[in-house]
This record gives structure tokens, sequence and C-alpha cells, in this order.
């Protein structure tokens, strides 16, 4: 048996879950679900990620406490992520003891090694709010184009990159107020003198190939030191023995995952902590993510771990983004689809179905049309699934007392069907799933062209033919089981209607045993 | 598992595009003289969408004792009213001067809000507000409990 530790990206907490969000949560929930399937142990952790000017402006806005917000938003994420059936093992926060623990020990052990200093920086800062303004809360007009409105890191319009202060006219995102400049004693983490270790990690496989030669650009051209620090007022972990010093939202940010996974090995038995983290363990790790989130996840966070003595990665899988109908989620397009939305009008399963069906192991954006979203899922799962059972339960229910035939005449046939399951599997492990989904549904349609070969409905209606009737339908049904067990991790509400209709569980190993002299249950659609 | 509706889907996209102008309405300040002449019917507004018993619970009503009310210099819709909730005074700016005379509320007992969120206005702090009923201009109807009740008392 294997020993698995997954996660997925944890999601902000100033704002809904959507379905751009949900590609992510599907894509891991599906593999975590396949493995479990196999018997490995399996374990799935996230958690909100909690802090940052973002969370503690949206607090003061609302006239709450970021407590309060965060409290909040987790509550409402947790919903959206049950809803789309998305089985977390734990959900935990980074504005948590564990966290604040680990942030802390990692810090100290990377200042301990010597790879932290500190530097006195220049930034823009709200005389009003009294407040360090980040690059993106100074708007003003782009110096080169003349563009308005446009953020203090670079031009929307002409694409220029500038220092928020070479803005003309700026003003403060937050209080409108004109930013001045203010020095401050930052903390830096020396990502640069990781360079050859992270030149040799990048490549040791843990990462997709597109992946890996994107970040051999910015190796090539040499690492910056990270600014990992960012001053009072801010909601998040103050720096030890740093009074008015906090730590950089995206510093705990991935330390929530072990944050996580340690609130879960204290709730349960069968989990050790160091087996999972500690330097060398051999249990495996694997982090999906978004693709704008590759350099945390592959540079700073293998850096941070190795430096604190913790083990890396196995692997980092990054996923692209959904866009609607061709184009970008917008706001203004009207093409942001909030989970909430979703849910009060269309079946989770649907989309975990679409979003598979599209899946591959690259990195490439994912284009959710609407038009074949509803064809794709009327055709495959309900045109071909879901009918080979419509077509063969009625008779086995109302002819046979809902027995199957106590013997299976088409072995040939049937032993397609439990023979594809390595390839399939093979698919799932490798992040593979529309290759999957494809390879599943031309099952699908050899089940259909075998039932309409066999017509149950022509022979119902023919004297003295009832044992072959049984069998083409106990075919049919035992044809039905193996493409369910296969569609699982994709599908778990449908499956868990389906293992009370076949009245058995549907695991990996147990479909190769087909299904003779067995009762089934009264089929419903 | 049966077929996907394609009206459904529809009806998401619109209850999307919804969604997104309902928050962006949020975002804007209300402009409640605009408001009042658009409905100038009583209830003329339409129900707002539904809520949670927990968003309610939210809202912190108070029954209050205006202790004073007067004119505010400079300001031509609003009265400075002094409320007191049996613990502690409150000092709210309320836009009722075209329907309301200071004298004429004095003594009264009413309904505030009493964890709002402090605001600062051009003639001071306004802690909270008080809830009247109306389009605006003369017709505004201030909230007042029945005779029994105590100042602090909450409103559920």
């Amino acid at each position: 048996m294997r020993k698995i530790l997954v996660t997925s990206a944890l999601p902000y907490a100033n704002g809904p879950i959507h379905l751009g969000h949900l590609l992510e949560y599907i894509q891991t929930d599906i593999w975590v679900r396949f493995q479990k399937s196999r018997g490995e142990q399996c374990t799935y952790v996230c958690a909100d990620d909690a802090h940052g000017t973002a969370i503690m402006l949206r607090a003061e806005k609302e006239g709450i406490t970021p407590e309060q917000l965060i409290e909040r938003i987790s509550t409402e994420h947790q919903q959206d992520f049950s809803d789309f059936l998305i089985a977390f093992d734990n959900y935990h926060s980074t504005h948590s003891p564990e966290n604040k623990a680990f942030s802390t020990s990692i810090y100290e052990a990377c200042l301990a090694d010597g790879k932290i200093e500190t530097r006195r920086i220049t930034q823009a800062f709200d005389p009003e709010k009294e407040l360090f303004l980040a690059d993106r809360f100074v708007i003003g007009t782009c110096p080169k184009c003349k563009a308005e409105g446009q953020y203090g890191d670079n031009c929307e319009v002409c694409s220029a990159t500038y220092n928020p202060m070479d803005l003309i006219n700026p003003k403060s995102a937050i209080s409108g107020a004109t930013p001045i400049e203010k020095d401050s004693e930052h903390f830096f983490f020396k990502l640069s003198e990781f360079s050859e270790f992270l030149k040799d990690w990048t490549r040791s496989g843990a990462l997709q190939p597109q992946i890996a030669n994107k970040l051999a650009e910015w190796l090539d051209a040499g690492l910056q030191d990270w600014d990992i620090s960012r001053d009072a007022p801010y909601f998040g972990f103050e720096i030890p023995n740093q009074p008015g010093k906090y730590f950089y939202v995206w510093l705990d940010a991935p330390i929530g995952y072990m944050a996580s996974f340690k609130n879960l090995c204290d709730q349960r038995d069968d989990l050790n902590f160091d087996d999972y983290w500690k330097a060398g363990a051999e249990t495996e790790l694997y982090h999906f993510i978004g693709k704008d989130i590759v350099n945390f996840h592959a540079l700073f966070w293998p850096a941070m771990l190795s430096c604190a003595n913790y083990r890396t990665p196995t692997a980092v899988h990054a996923h692209g983004f959904v866009t609607v109908n061709g184009k970008k989620m917008s706001k203004s397009r009207g093409t942001f689809i909030k989970a909430r939305t979703y849910l009060e009008h269309l079946d989770p399963e649907y989309l975990r179905y679409y979003f598979a069906a599209k899946l591959t192991s690259h990195v490439d954006d994912l284009d959710l049309n609407l038009e074949d979203f509803a064809q794709r899922v009327n055709s495959d799962l309900v045109g071909k699934v879901v009918n080979i059972a419509s077509r063969c339960a009625g008779f086995i229910t109302k002819r046979f007392d809902g027995k199957l035939a106590a013997e299976c005449q088409e072995a040939e046939l049937l032993a397609k069907f439990t023979d594809a399951g390595d390839e399939i599997a093979a698919l799932y492990e490798a992040r593979e799933f529309g290759k999957a989904v494809r390879k599943i549904m031309e099952l699908a349609d050899l089940a259909n062209q075998y039932i309409d070969e066999k017509a149950p409905w022509v022979v119902a209606k023919e004297e003295g033919k009832d044992a072959e009737l049984q069998q083409i339908c106990s075919n049919g049904i035992n044809m039905f089981r193996q493409l369910l067990t296969y569609l699982a991790p994709i599908l778990p509400s449908m499956v868990e209607k389906s293992e009370a209709f076949l009245n058995v569980k549907l695991t990996w190993d147990a479909r190769t045993e087909l299904l003779l002299d067995h009762s089934i249950n009264k089929f419903k659609p | 598992m049966t077929r996907v509706d394609l009206k459904k889907i529809d009806v998401m996209m619109e209850a999307s595009k919804e969604a997104v102008a309902a928050e962006m309405q949020l975002g804007k300040k209300p402009d409640s003289e605009k408001q009042a002449e658009q409905s100038n019917l009583p209830g003329g507004e339409a129900i707002a969408p539904e809520i949670e018993f927990d968003d309610f619970a939210k809202v912190d009503l108070r029954v209050a004792l205006i202790k004073n009310a007067e004119h505010v210099d400079g300001a031509k819709k609003l009265l400075k009213l002094t409320l007191d909730l049996g613990t502690e005074q409150k000092q709210v700016f309320s836009g009722i001067k075209s329907a309301y005379q200071p004298e004429d509320l004095v003594g009264k007992l009413t309904v505030m809000v009493a964890n709002l969120k402090p605001r600062k206005m051009k003639f001071g702090m306004s802690e909270g507000m008080v809830l009247a009923a109306g389009p605006g201009g003369k017709e505004i109807w201030l909230l007042e409990p029945h005779e029994g009740a105590q100042p602090g008392m909450r409103i559920m």
C-alpha cells in the first residue's frame, strides 16, 4: 500500500469559490478518490488561506474583525466544496496555532542557517491609512502611454513595467490619498543561494516539462531574494522578536499544508506527521496548483523545506485556467460563475464529468463551452452509460425476481471490460483523465452495441427464451458495473446510487469478479 | 442521472450576471434621494433577495430613547440625535429633518441599529442609525415601539 499525501492550493478567504477554482479541486479529488478506490492510503488536506492586506481591508470595510471574516468565508468555502463532492480528509486554516508554530520554526531554521537577511527598502505609503501599499494598491496614469487607471506594477494597455511611484498622479486604491515614499526594514529569504539546488530539483522529475522549462528561464537569469516580511498593520503572524513585522502571506500559505496535515494527525492514530514530512521520508507528497502560483511552489517552497530540513514534494502538478465559451472568465462579460450559483441550477456531477473529460496532465487552459457541456453529459452519461442499465434492469427485476444469471456465456466480451481496467488505471494515475474517459466511453459503446444486437426487448416477447433474456440482461448489467467502477472517482454520487442498485461495493479490485447469481435492486435512473 | 436541461444553463448564466451586478451595486454608496424619487408608491420597491436568519441576526436592533434632538449648523437634511440605550448613549445623524422638528422627538422611544460601524460624517461621528419608513421628504415615519419597551432592549 502506498502512502500518499495530496493537497490543493489554499483558496483565499476574501471571496467565494467560482468555477475557475473548482477545476483544481475536482482534478485533485478525482485523483485522490482513484487512489483510495485502489486501496492506497491517500490523504487529502486543504485549508483557507486567511492572511494578508486584502483580508484585513475587506473585514474593515464590512465592519467586522478579520477573524470573523475568515470564519464566515471558511464555512462558505467548505459548503461549496462539500456540495461539489470534494472529499477532503481535513480542511483547516492558515490562521491556526499549528501554522504559527511551523511558520515560526521554519523561519528560525532558515535564520539559523544564515538564509535570512534584512534590508531597507523604499515603498509607497498611504499617509492617511498609515499603511504600506503593495504595487497593486497604487493606481494612476501610465508614465509611458498615459493610460489612466493603471496599477502600480505594470500597464494593462501598453504592458510597460514601472515602480508605483513612477505613475503620474498616483493614488492609494484604499483611501484615494496621494502616496508618499517611505523606508522600512524588510526581511529577505536568500533564494539566490539555492540556485544550484533548484536547478537540480526542478529537473528531478517533480515538475511537468513545460513548467520546468519556464523555471529554467528564471533560474538562468538568476534568482532574486524573496521579500518575506510586511509591516504592521497586517493580518498575519508576527515575526519572532520583530515587533511590527509580519510574515508575508505567501510565506505561511504553503506551510498551511503541513499545518492542516498536523491537525489531522492529531485526530488520527494511523497517520504520523514525520512519515510524510521529515527529510528523506519515503511517502509521496503531491501539490495540485494553478499555473499562476508555480514560482511559490516550485522555487520558494522546496528551498524553504530543504533549508528547514523537511522533505520536498514528490511532484507539483500544475493545471491551466478555466475559460468560459472560449473567453477568460469575466465579471463584465457575465461569465464569472460562482460555485453557489451553479449549484442552485445544475448537478455538480455534470461539471465533474465535463472537467474530467477535458483534463490532461498538461498545463493548457480548459474551456467550459456550455453547449458542448450539455451535449457531452447528455450523450455520454445519460445516452450511453445510464441507458445500459435502463435497457436491462427492468427485465431482471420483473421477469427474474431481481436475480442475475448464474453463469456468463460472453466471457470474452466481459474480459474486455475487466482487462481495460489496467490501462484506465494507468491513465488516472498519470492525470490523463480525458483519455481515461474516452477509453471508458469506448467500452460503453461496446456495451450498447451488444444490447442493440441482442435486442432483449424482442427476445422478451418470444416464448421459451427466458434463459437467453436473463443472459443478455445480466451481461448488460455486468458491463454497466464495470463502467461505473471506472467512473467512480469522477461521479461519487452516481456510484453510490449504483451501488445500491447493484447491491455490491464498486472497488477497483472487486471488478474482476462478475456478478453471477446475484440479486440486484430496482433501477432508478 | 438525468439529462442536462439547457434552459437551466441559461438561467444559471443569467443568475451569474445578476450576482455580479448585485455585487457591483453593493460597492456603490446608496443614493437615498434618488431611490426615493424612483419609488414614490408605498412599498413600491421590490422585496430584497432572501437572506439567512444568521444574516439578519447580525443586525443588532435596540430600543432607544431620544434624549436630545437638535438642528445641525449648515446641514440641510440632518438632525443630530442623542440616543440612550440604558447603558450607553450614542450620537446619530439622521436625514429626517424634512419630516420632524427636534422638539417633537425628544423623550420618544425609537428603534436603532446599535452595531452599525461608526461613520465619520461632515459634522461628526454617526454611531448608528434610526429606523424609519417612507420614500423621503415629508413622508418619513420613524418607528416607535409599543408602550412598555425599555431603552436598550434588543429587538428580534
